[in-house]
């Protein structure tokens, strides 16, 4: 794996001085050094390590947000528990867990009142066993048992997991089922549809189709495989305390986990950043020329390898992944592949940015932030050069610089075992997302020629859409949500489950907003929650994408809340704004859209404004047409 | 080349001390759960499986269950490492 560069022996010592300084470090300082080594194949003393080390600091990390998750199974899952708090920790969460024992965690999810609706999870996470499910073989003889076993086992979960969301809104992650690593049929197990193997293949590819809306996979299954079916079982703990695999694969599996959580929370990294040379294809493309570079079945093996990275690359881009060059070279020679060199598969139009020239590369890549407007935690930066690396390391802590291998052949495993870029669901503007980058380059060069705001604004020709949130826009509402941290009034984080509640209330108001101008379809853009109780609407939520600032959307939207409020009968407005450390672009909103402030000055965790419905606001966009259509 | 008893204390005592978060602790052939009251059966499977890496060694399942003294757990080692 090639997270970190260290040897084990390095980190032992690494860890060694941290466990002496450790009462004298903060939080963060100790995270941050751990950040640097701690990678999840380390060898298990290692990893013991680390879950003890989670234990001790962990009072020292009351600043970072809460995750309360309640698991279920028929496992001891402990120690893997004791995992996942040291990676959550590293990607700035701490764990609150609540493990059921394993002999009643059905019976806590039919019943109410029991421990695991009283701890309020923000997360149920379902460990189920092939043998909670009846998929255990022995009882499986014959093509219709095995088909019958499948169905019984899948409505099973669905129900279960339909009564969950029937009582709360929390976020149910379900684990597929890992195969045994032996079967009594020999080969025939996978010749057959009817061994335990092939059932559970079956039972993992309807899970993925019928798993509840709002509920999202763990796949288990393949975090297995890739470790080794041989190694990930150790039947020796199975019979004698349920632990449902090996010790050894408990920080591989907590940190593959760890990195979906942060995907449920729109936190997965957005732009990767580049090299060119010896990094898309093989050779310096300054000295060796055209002729020179290897890339594609021209340039022999590494050439393979670099067109199969170049082909991982443009997937990547295809589901919303934003990929952007930062390479020492003219800026003509380096377009020279990308224009006239045979076996390339990347084009220059699948990048949102493309810097190359002499400068620091630590400058470029906060250039590329700026014109994407995303935060430097958003990237990942691939080089084959050890000394850039070091370098942004060292400027830009908050960037990832995977350890990239000398052989170009291990670049996609390298990149992949970082989890960068998990997903829950790729929407249709995912999709849209890097032509809605390349669009907003091209505006920023637009703006960038216009000093008259007026002109610029009129020269933009806006037109916005909008409407209640329904189930076509409910999955990308709450992307929204939980992604957008500056323009976020109240910094709201909803599940599926919570938002689509709301929307059914008819004392809520859950609205999308939609913009288009002269370059391009933004797409939605912004959310609106408003709770209407006695006269009185209050907006929950008002969350707007940092891509449509500064041009007046926000005055339109305002607009349509008025108008919603007028139409429910209210006579009041209220709005909050919860100061953050990302947040305070719209400290001040509330009151440029003329709202009384409520609140008092000494109150720092909360302002309040009011506005009086029937005093006239000059508040709608003079920029932005209504698009009714 | 056999390893002595004492030896073997000694790097055990160097993963109880890793396991039971306890610099300054002492073990003797007669420690047991009855002496560390943190040595409960979660613990006990991490203390087999650290002992287990450390020393190059696979115990059985019955052997993790027998386990419940120091002086079984060298008996288990020495037995082990036989093979």
């Amino acid at each position: 794996m090639w997270i970190t560069k260290y040897t084990d022996q390095e980190k032992k010592k690494k860890l060694n001085q941290l466990e002496e300084q450790e009462s004298s470090l903060s939080g963060p300082k100790t995270l941050t050094y751990l950040k640097c080594f701690a990678s999840p194949v380390d060898e298990l003393s290692l990893q013991i390590k680390y879950s003890r080390l989670a234990k001790k600091i962990f009072d020292k990390c009351e600043y970072l947000p809460s995750i309360r998750i309640v698991l279920l199974g028929g496992v001891t899952l402990n120690q893997w528990v004791d995992a996942l708090r040291f990676w959550l920790l590293l990607e700035g969460f701490r764990l609150e867990p609540l493990i059921i024992p394993f002999g009643v965690w059905r019976q806590q999810i039919l019943d109410n009142s029991s421990e695991l609706y009283q701890f309020s999870p923000d997360i149920v996470w379902f460990f189920a066993q092939p043998s909670d499910l009846g998929l255990d073989g022995g009882k499986i003889v014959g093509l219709e048992a095995a088909d019958s076993a499948v169905s019984m086992a899948i409505e099973d979960m669905v129900g279960l997991v339909s009564k969950l969301s029937e009582n709360t809104t929390v976020l149910p992650i379900l684990n597929n089922l890992v195969p045994p690593a032996f079967g009594p049929l020999g080969n025939y197990e996978g010749a057959t549809p009817h061994s335990i193997s092939s059932s559970i293949q079956k039972f993992n590819l309807e899970l993925a189709s019928k798993a509840p809306c709002g509920s999202v996979i763990f796949d288990i299954a393949h975090i297995a495989c890739r470790f080794g079916l041989n190694r990930w079982h150790d039947y020796r703990l199975w019979y004698y305390s349920r632990h449902p695999f090996s010790f050894e694969v408990n920080s591989e599996c907590a940190f593959a986990a760890a990195k979906l959580l942060l995907a449920t929370r729109g936190e997965s990294k957005k732009c990767l950043v580049l090299d060119l040379d010896n990094t898309i294809w093989g050779g310096v493309i300054g000295d060796d020329g055209l002729g020179g570079i290897c890339i594609g079945s021209d340039g022999g093996a590494s050439g393979e390898a670099f067109a199969a990275f170049q082909i991982w690359l443009y997937a990547l881009k295809e589901r919303g992944i934003a990929l952007a060059v930062c390479s020492k070279n003219n800026i003509e020679t380096a377009q020279e592949p990308f224009k006239s060199k045979a076996g390339m598969v990347l084009k220059l139009t699948d990048f949102v940015s493309f810097k190359a020239n002499w400068n620091n590369k630590a400058d470029n890549i906060r250039d590329i932030a700026r014109e994407l407007n995303i935060g430097l935690d958003s990237f990942v930066f691939v080089d084959d050069n050890p000394a850039e690396r070091e370098l942004i390391r060292s400027e830009l802590p908050e960037v990832s610089v995977p350890e990239l291998p000398a052989d170009p052949s291990d670049f996609i495993a390298c990149l992949a075992s970082g989890f960068w870029f998990e997903t829950i669901h790729v929407t249709l503007e995912d999709k849209q997302r890097i032509a809605a980058y390349q669009q907003n380059v091209v505006r920023t060069k637009f703006n960038a020629g216009h000093s008259n705001l007026h002109a610029f604004l009129k020269g933009l020709q806006m037109t916005a859409k909008w409407g209640e949130v329904g189930e076509h826009s409910i999955q990308r509402a709450v992307q929204l949500i939980n992604k957008t941290n500056q323009f976020h009034l109240t910094t709201t984080r909803y599940t599926e489950s919570q938002a689509r509640v709301m929307m059914n209330d008819p004392n809520y108001w859950v609205g999308w907003f939609a913009l288009t101008d002269r370059f391009g379809d933004h797409g939605v853009i912004s959310v609106v929650i408003l709770s209407i109780a006695n006269n009185v609407a209050s907006v929950d939520t008002w969350c707007m994408s940092c891509r449509v600032f500064s041009r007046t959307m926000d005055n339109f939207i305002f607009a349509r809340i008025v108008e919603i409020a007028k139409s429910r009968g209210c006579i009041t407005i209220v709005g909050k704004y919860k100061p953050t450390k990302k947040n305070s672009v719209v400290n001040a909103l509330y009151s440029q859209l003329g709202g009384s402030k409520m609140s008092s000055d000494s109150n720092v965790s909360e302002k309040i404004w009011q506005f009086d419905i029937n005093e006239t606001f000059s508040l709608d966009s003079e920029y932005i047409a209504c698009n009714d259509s | 080349m056999s390893v002595s008893r004492v030896d073997l204390i000694l790097g055990l005592q160097d993963i109880f001390r890793d396991v039971f978060l306890d610099g300054s602790l002492v073990i003797s052939e007669e420690t047991s759960p009855l002496e560390i009251e943190e040595w409960d059966s979660l613990a006990h499977i991490t203390l087999v499986t650290t002992v287990e890496k450390a020393f190059d060694m696979r115990m059985s399942a019955d052997d993790i269950g027998d386990i419940n003294s120091v002086q079984m757990l060298i008996d288990v080692i020495i037995k082990n490492s036989n093979s």
